[in-house]
């Protein structure tokens, strides 16, 4: 049952406009960025760009990703109030918990078709137009995305549960800010002020033990050890973020609505 | 025998700034097997409330409602119920035939029974070429219809339907009213809410009516129209010059058109007259049971007697 949930959110992601006209944008925003410097290689014939244009590609994708991400946990079940179709799941014999299961694994499989492009599109280009190498570290390196995607999912699920999609993505997003505050504290002398930054640092959804787009171009697999501490980082919040939002999802009432 | 519904002393109240308000209090009832139940009130007074707390959407503030003798929160308790919402709302982008395969999945059913289930389904609510319309391109009484085809989807045993016919043109209700006959043949039990008393009255076994979250009245119907019945009212033409005194026991008065109305307190004396005015060469024109709709006991009970005798 919890397939057939995810697979119908699935289709429902497909068919909404949102996600149609998002998914087109950011292509648009992230060609824009990178056409030059495809453009300059190619009419140089000089087709070996360096790691920075992988890195900007890279860093486009974690942007846009974390955004979708946020947008799906933040709209998880809210669309589905908001439209009316909620109460003819609920109704079935599934406990809320399935139903918020089926409908996160839908997202998942959404995240994961993005991760994927955002892979297949790189490996286009660097067939057709760059030439550098690809570190061993990359498979572990998309897991950490992976990751990183779902602590905003489960984020924008848990804040959903409190307050309307829009209040709750920029609460996340406020609270991502605490990587700011953490840079901020970090970087004053007083003992006190470090330990406070090391709180924010790791309250931020963003903590520094994460491995860095910079990291995978420039490290290897000796070096992988941050990359399964962020992994282990990011799950730690995923799992306690999204636990939190069954449990406030499992205590909710809805409100039918009303000829 | 564990009844298909019960309600024991549920209340709830919402929650909103300042006073809660209380939208059922403390209603006891019971919907055996195999009964059509018409669940009445007029607007807001609860039936919705208490529909959706049984199908774990509300959760009470007191009391509890059941499905087969399990608690409503228990997800087990919808294993063979259907649900048809008040207003019903579906992902236009799916076939009706997509959609009922959704349903009828999560149903716990056989998939390919459920698959040879639903041309059946659609040529009964006759939309047999809906199947692979999408949603979003139904009328408003087809997709109340396909609504009602999810609810029906993995031949559930029990149906709660709040306003199932809303929408639906008359050819539409009158099938849905022999849909709900034949469900009860099969020892179905439906549950529905509606503002079509006469339908009700056709159709249901008993009646729940409630309103301000108060259950006035359970019964049958049959024990609800005897308890409301007035009497009887004759209308007719002609006669001979004795005949008005020959009508013993009945109250007798003119109308502006000429005819003679005859009202009779009973069965007896309304058999009674019949028989004279026949016997005395009068045209009947009409007989009438005065107060003996669920309508107008309906109305007595929401305190405003006497606005539909007819």
């Amino acid at each position: 049952m919890i397939s057939t949930i995810a697979l119908h959110k699935l289709a429902k992601l497909r068919h909404s406009r949102m996600i149609l006209i998002y998914i087109i944008g950011c292509g648009c925003i992230s060609l824009l960025t990178i056409l030059p410097v495809i453009l300059m290689g190619v009419v140089s014939g000089n087709r070996t760009v360096g790691a920075d244009t992988a890195l900007m590609y890279f860093a486009f994708a974690r942007f846009f990703g974390l955004v979708a991400a946020l947008m799906l946990g933040a709209t998880l079940w809210r669309q589905d109030e908001k439209d009316g179709t909620l109460l003819t799941f609920m109704a079935r014999p599934l406990s809320r918990i399935e139903l918020l299961v089926g409908k996160s694994l839908g997202c998942l499989y959404a995240l994961l078709i993005y991760l994927g492009a955002v892979v297949a599109f790189y490996m286009i280009a660097h067939l057709l137009f760059f030439r550098f190498s690809i570190p061993l570290s990359f498979p572990l390196y998309l897991i950490q995305e992976l990751q990183f995607y779902l602590v905003y999912f489960a984020a924008g699920a848990f804040f959903s549960s409190l307050l309307n999609p829009l209040l709750a993505a920029t609460a996340v997003l406020g609270w991502a800010f605490l990587a700011l505050l953490a840079k901020i504290f970090l970087s004053l002398s007083p003992a006190w002020c470090r330990v406070l930054g090391k709180g924010f640092r790791f309250l931020s959804l963003d903590s520094d033990i994460s491995y860095s787009v910079q990291a995978l171009f420039t490290a290897d697999i000796p070096t992988v050890m941050p990359l399964f501490k962020g992994i282990t980082y990011y799950l730690l919040w995923s799992i306690l973020l999204f636990s939190a939002a069954v449990v406030l999802f499992n205590r909710r009432e809805f409100a039918g609505r009303r000829s | 025998m564990t009844p298909a519904l019960r309600f024991d002393n549920l209340a709830k109240t919402y929650r909103e700034r300042g006073a809660g308000k209380r939208a059922l209090n403390g209603i006891s009832f019971a919907v055996e097997a195999g009964e059509i139940v018409g669940f009445l009130g007029p607007n807001g007074a609860g039936k919705t409330t208490a529909m959706h707390v049984l199908m774990d959407i509300l959760f009470p503030t007191s009391g509890s409602a059941e499905i087969i003798g399990l608690d409503s929160r228990d997800p087990e308790s919808r294993q063979n119920v259907g649900f048809l919402p008040e207003v019903f709302a579906f992902d236009g982008f799916l076939t009706g035939m997509r959609f009922l395969k959704l349903f009828g999945s999560l149903s716990g059913r056989n998939l390919d029974l459920v698959a040879a289930h639903i041309p059946e389904l659609l040529a009964f609510l006759d939309m047999p070429d809906a199947a692979n319309v999408r949603i979003k391109n139904y009328s408003k009484g087809m997709t109340q219809k396909i609504g009602l085809a999810q609810a029906l989807i993995g031949d559930p045993q029990i149906l709660i339907l709040d306003e199932p016919t809303s929408g639906m043109d008359p050819i539409a209700k009158a099938r849905i009213k022999q849909l709900f006959i034949k469900l009860r043949s099969e020892g179905k039990t439906v549950f529905l809410s509606t503002h079509i008393l006469s339908d009700v009255e056709d159709i249901a076994d008993r009646v729940a009516i409630i309103n301000q979250g108060e259950l006035l009245a359970y019964d049958r119907v049959s024990s609800l129209l005897a308890a409301n019945k007035r009497g009887f009212k004759i209308v007719f033409a002609g006669g001979d010059a004795g005949l008005p005194s020959a009508l013993v026991g009945c109250a007798i008065s003119n109308d502006s058109q000429g005819r003679t109305e005859v009202s009779c307190p009973d069965p007896k004396s309304r058999d009674f007259a019949l028989q004279t005015i026949l016997q005395h060469g009068g045209d009947i024109i009409s007989l009438k049971t005065l107060g003996g709709s669920l309508q107008s006991q309906f109305l007595r009970l929401m305190h405003q007697e006497g606005l539909s005798d007819d």
